[in-house]
Order: structure tokens, then C-alpha cells, then sequence
């Protein structure tokens, strides 16, 4: 028997049994592994209890004071740098077009 | 004083581009951002950022790389992407990236949220729009 190899799962194949049928049934023959569905586990859940725990880790340890006066000066240098043609007017609301909400 | 600040795409697009009409306001609010403070970007307000800079390359790829420098980045986890999807439901005129960020806000305790999009006033009182002028809670 192989080992699991995860394989991530688009929406449209998540939520359409017939998708996943047709989908799953090529995966296994050409590959023969197993799905594995990526679930929130239990113990992920309860680290969301701890607020403190999960701004750790989820923001990782906080950069030196030279290092994000460093991050800041290049932040700021950034600024008012970019060109109209890079972010043209209804820039955000076509790519969100592509999210039908 | 803000502290954690989470950044909403359309404020770190107006900042990049000098001709968006928000420009002024959102440059002169992350000039005013503290010692303290800390811009952070969900993963997915990442990718709505350098989508265009991609497009164009070069210098316009350079400098949305070093602003994004500038801002912690938080991945989207499993519990992450869950609680987006009850802010989505709750909120149509949320958008995906948008129920993400708010998420995010929640996950790291925010104390501010910036966007220029208004319509996030009534989901969060954490949101605030960016004016030019001292920001925070």
C-alpha cells in the first residue's frame, strides 16, 4: 500500500458529489493514493481559546527594533512609487469578481 | 496608540499608487503609525496587493515588495478560513478577501482594522477609515 499523499481539494470539487466522483476516480487509478480530507482538527480548534497563544503563532516572534525600523524606512520609501497602469481604476473589484459571493 | 493594525487592500493600494484618490489619507495614517505599532496583512489581502505588480513587474513588483516587507503576514489556517466563512455569511457585501481580514482581526485581537471600504463600518467596530489624522482606538 503506498503511503498518503494529501491532495488539496478546489471548491467546486469539495461541494460537487458527481465532480468528485468523476475527479477521485482518476486520482486513484493513476496514482492510487489516498484523499486526504483537511479538516479543522479538535486541537486546532482549542488553541483559538487562548487568544495570546494564537498571536504568537500565528504572527510568529516579533522582529528587533532595528530590524522593523529597517521594515518601517522601506515601507514608507515605497510609498506613492507605483504608476496608475499597475492598480487601474476597479482594480480590487475585478479581482474580487473572481470570488462570487 | 494603535498597535496591532490590520490592513485592508484598498489601503495599501492607495499608498503604493501616488494617483489613488486616497492616497494622501493613506499615507499620511501609515506615517503616523507608532514605534509600537504593527501593520499586519491576511495571506489573501497579500495576494490582492501584488496582483498587479505582478502584471507589471519591475519597479512597481520592487516597491510592493518592500512595502509588504513592512507588514506581518498571516496564513490562512483551517480554523482561520472557518470563521471567515461565518463572517461571509453573515455579511453578503463582504467580500471573500475581505471576511478573511476581519477573521485575522479577530484571531490576533487587532486593535484597528483600515479600508476605505465603508461598508465594513457596520460589521466591525474596529473598522476605521483612514482620514489623514491621528488613527486608532
Amino acid at each position: 500500500m503506498p503511503d498518503p499523499v494529501p491532495v488539496v481539494l478546489l471548491a467546486r470539487l469539495a461541494l460537487d458529489r458527481t465532480e468528485q466522483r468523476k475527479a477521485l476516480g482518476a486520482i486513484c487509478s493513476w496514482t492510487r493514493c489516498v484523499v486526504v480530507c483537511a479538516t479543522a482538527a479538535s486541537s486546532e480548534r482549542e488553541r483559538w481559546s487562548s487568544t495570546r497563544t494564537v498571536r504568537h503563532e500565528l504572527l510568529g516572534a516579533p522582529p528587533g527594533q532595528a530590524e522593523r525600523a529597517q521594515r518601517r524606512r522601506r515601507l514608507l520609501a515605497a510609498m506613492g512609487t507605483v504608476d496608475e497602469g499597475t492598480y487601474p481604476p476597479g482594480y480590487l473589484e475585478q479581482l474580487d469578481a473572481g470570488w462570487p459571493g | 496608540m494603535a498597535g496591532l493594525i490590520v490592513l485592508k487592500a484598498s489601503v495599501a493600494i492607495a499608498a503604493l499608487s501616488v494617483h489613488d484618490v486616497h492616497h494622501p489619507a493613506a499615507s499620511a495614517a501609515l506615517a503616523s503609525i507608532q514605534e509600537g505599532d504593527e501593520p499586519v496583512l491576511a495571506a489573501t489581502t497579500r495576494i490582492e496587493i501584488l496582483v498587479g505588480p505582478q502584471r507589471a513587474g519591475g519597479s512597481a513588483l520592487q516597491s510592493a515588495s518592500d512595502f509588504l516587507s513592512g507588514c506581518a503576514t498571516i496564513p490562512v489556517t483551517a480554523a482561520l478560513a472557518d470563521a471567515a466563512a461565518v463572517l461571509k455569511a453573515g455579511h453578503a457585501a463582504l467580500s471573500v478577501p475581505g471576511a478573511v481580514a476581519l477573521a485575522v482581526a479577530d484571531a490576533i485581537s487587532a486593535d484597528s482594522v483600515w479600508t476605505f471600504d465603508h461598508r465594513w463600518t457596520g460589521v466591525d467596530p474596529r473598522v476605521t477609515i483612514p482620514t489623514g489624522g491621528s488613527l486608532g482606538n
